[in-house]
């Protein structure tokens, strides 16, 4: 009994000091002595972007010395927990790296500032900006966020393993069926533990770009219900992947399952899977990841269809509307959208940079990583058509919906009718709130 | 300083009431005694706890301003969430596994421990260690590392010619691993049962041993019924701990694989955080404390049965 009170007082004491400690170690974010500015800039990203983000902190620091940042970053996961718990204590940082499908929920509610003041007084210059790579982020003309990079939909592949096997680099407009084949052709020559695909990937991202080849758009202009009627071509869509797992040619669920959306654990770095679709300026970290030489391709096309592809503002810097330094923030998206120094430290990783000078400074000088992806989007800009207009609220809940359902239907739960009915069904449920 | 100016006042005023005020004062130095603890508990107890209720009947997607909604979210739940009765269904199952489990292996620990042996101290200390860290990420990696495909368990396995499989994605056995690991953090009940093992006079096991009582039964007749209030009391304080289980499911499953993971305090924060619906949010969790309120007060109601309490003569 002793030395259980004894544990116990020894505990209490620990506890109690690691509040203090922590009570101690609260930073300071008050404004400094002369008028020196503290700017808070949010982002989400791998830890190659911290590192190299950080960098251009400090690099923008030292020319503007009466400005001091003080970054926040996390993964993914989590981040935009983290970012409606600010908003909700009036607490968002000044700068926020802002996604295309988060973007309504933030301009609805009225949580972020229009910049266009900014680039009429010159602190933000688009000036060398051409339109294709800005307009994803007006909103009625007005200018919530300024992109950080290009992507498009892509699917990276490994050139060394379809030499093995004898399958030729997809062609621009090879077919849906020409890359079932191939995928049979690769799992054969390879056998166990190796699949032809890295998973089902029946997405909704990937469904969208089905549906666009038909030329048809997720959600009605409204964003009220879903854009389709007809359930006819998410079965055929969920077929084609079903069928392909049933072979045996993509990997199963459970196999899938692990990797939990960690690039560094897909099937494709540990050679278990030829191709990876995904948004091309992962190739960046893809490569890194995989330690050889990873290409590039286009998704498979639609004889007769339409475009599917869009090129897509990777991620945007948007200004709080609570800021107190709106001007100093407008400088700093000037500073990483036009400084070439800059840029070269970022090295593309966040996308393909907007400024011309900046693409035209870096491009002979980035690593083959990047130059592929300089080039495949060159390539998609030729294959695509207009992106599709900011996703309506929900949007996030609507993606996790079909990433669960899918996964009932990899594990046999459901058959494809009866997946596609309940998406519409839930999907309608979520989206007529914004009625 | 306000009992100097208290000081001054109280000259004037009758013995009776002096008498009454001294012992008002005697309950407010005890309240500034306390006032820590009283902030914390009003300021991020009782407070939050107000708040979520009243939120709970409204819509709230924690970047506008809530809108009332009166007993929606509660209707919603019961009527049109089939999402709901999985993540109640799984967490009932979990707590009714997990906590008798890690009460036997506590208990079954412990035993091991009373006795006083060299370096028993050390076995103590490190049998504590996974209470300790139990939550952490740490912890999650590891067992994903542990039960993944390549782990550690299947090289076990392959050694005996058993091929595993992954168990943590696998949907008929990530709940079970993750039930692994939560007995696996048995440390605080088993130095409660120390301290209650401790306590159970030696004349009792003496006076068997010379009745010829096998260990067999001096454990069921004298360490189980002796042992019974502190019994009571790590099966409250587990039972409620098991209801709000969520660190270990949200790192290491994120509540898949095909949902049969979803504890209730994860749907919760899914809810709340990831689809900013915080009315719902918070309608939940009055209907997590309701139930946890219902199952502790049915074991209080059932004490009077099973717990021995000396004190009272046997009663």
């Amino acid at each position: 009994m002793k030395s259980f009170s004894k544990f116990i007082s020894f505990m209490i004491i620990l506890v109690l000091l690691l509040g203090l400690a922590a009570g101690c170690s609260s930073e300071k974010t008050a404004e400094g002595e002369d008028g020196e500015i503290t700017l808070r800039v949010a982002w989400w990203g791998s830890q190659d972007r911290h590192d190299k983000t950080k960098k251009v902190i400090k690099l923008f620091e030292e020319k503007n010395p009466n400005i001091k940042i003080t970054p926040e970053f996390t993964g993914w996961d989590g981040y935009w927990e983290k970012l409606a718990t600010a908003a909700a204590g009036k607490n968002l940082a000044d700068v926020i790296q802002m996604d295309y499908r988060y973007l309504m929920e933030y301009v609805d509610r009225g949580l972020i500032e229009d910049l266009n003041s900014f680039v009429d007084s010159g602190a933000l210059n688009l000036d060398d900006v051409g339109e294709a790579y800005i307009e994803g982020g007006y909103v009625d003309d007005k200018l919530y966020a300024v992109n950080l990079g290009t992507n498009a939909l892509a699917m990276a592949y490994d050139p060394a393993m379809f030499k093995k096997a004898g399958v030729e680099p997809f062609k621009p407009g090879y077919t849906w069926e020409e890359y079932a084949e191939a995928a049979k052709k690769l799992k054969d020559q390879f056998g166990d533990g190796v699949y032809g695909v890295e998973g089902a990937k029946n997405s909704l991202g990937n469904f969208q770009y089905y549906l666009r080849q038909h030329d048809i758009e997720l959600y009605n202009e409204e964003g009220t219900a879903l854009g389709y009627e007809d359930d006819k071509l998410l079965v055929e869509f969920l077929n084609y992947w079903d069928e392909l797992l049933k072979d045996g040619v993509a990997a199963p669920p459970d196999v899938t399952a692990a990797v939990q959306g960690r690039l560094e654990e897909e099937l494709i770095v540990h050679e278990k899977a030829p191709t990876l679709w995904f948004n091309s300026n992962q190739i960046v970290a893809l490569q890194g990841a995989a330690g050889r030489e990873l290409k590039l391709a286009l998704l498979p096309s639609l004889p007769e269809g339409k475009e599917g592809l869009y090129l897509k503002p990777s991620q945007f810097f948007s200004v709080s509307k609570e800021s107190k330094h709106k001007e100093a923030a407008a400088k700093f998206i000037d500073f990483i959208t036009n400084d070439l120094e800059a840029n070269e430290i970022l090295a593309a990783e966040r996308g393909v940079p907007i400024a011309a000078k900046v693409r035209d400074n870096l491009k002979p000088q980035v690593d083959d990583a990047a130059r592929e992806m300089f080039d495949y989007v060159e390539l998609a800009e030729q294959h695509s058509s207009p992106i599709y207009p900011p996703e309506p609220s929900g949007a996030g809940e609507l993606d996790a919906l079909f990433t669960r359902l899918a996964e009932q239907l990899n594990f046999g739960e459901f058959t494809t009718e009866e997946m596609a009915k309940t998406f519409r069904s839930e999907a309608n449920k979520i989206l007529a709130k914004n009625k | 300083m306000q009992s100097e100016t208290s000081v001054l006042t109280d000259k004037k005023v009758t013995k009776r009431s002096k008498a009454l005020h001294k012992g008002w004062k005697k309950e407010l130095i005890a309240y500034a005694f306390i006032s820590p603890w009283l902030l914390g508990f009003l300021g991020f107890i009782i407070g939050p706890m107000i708040a979520s209720l009243y939120l709970s009947f409204t819509d709230y997607d924690m970047l506008s301003s809530p809108s009332w909604v009166g007993l929606q979210n509660y209707i919603t739940m019961f009527t049109d969430d089939s999402r709901f009765w999985t993540s109640l269904k799984v967490t009932f199952t979990f707590v009714f596994i997990s906590v008798p489990f890690k009460l036997a292996f506590a208990l079954f620990v412990a035993m091991l421990f009373v006795k006083a042996r060299r370096g028993v101290g050390l076995y103590r200390s490190v049998y504590y260690i996974p209470s300790i860290v139990g939550g952490s990420v740490a912890v999650a990696v590891m067992w994903k590392q542990l039960f993944g495909r390549e782990g550690a368990i299947n090289g076990i396995l392959s050694y005996f010619g058993i091929e595993g499989q992954n168990w943590i994605a696998s949907p008929d056995y990530a709940l079970s691993t993750l039930i692994i690991l939560v007995v696996w953090q048995f440390g605080s009940p088993m130095l409660i049962f120390l301290a209650g093992l401790k306590q159970i006079p030696t004349e009792l096991y003496e006076a068997a041993a010379v009745d010829g009582a096998s260990k067999f039964s001096q454990f069921f007749k004298i360490t189980i019924p002796m042992l019974t209030p502190v019994i009571f009391f790590n099966l409250v304080m587990q039972m409620i701990s098991g209801f709000m289980t969520f660190t270990q499911s949200f790192l290491i499953t994120a509540g898949g694989p095909l949902d049969r993971t979803l504890f209730y305090a994860v749907y919760l924060y899914e809810k709340g955080f990831t689809h900013f619906q915080m009315g719902y949010a918070s309608a939940m969790a009055w209907i997590l404390l309701i139930i946890v309120a219902v199952f502790t007060a049915l074991i209080f109601k059932s004490s009077s049965a099973w717990v021995y309490y000396e004190s009272e003569g046997g009663k």
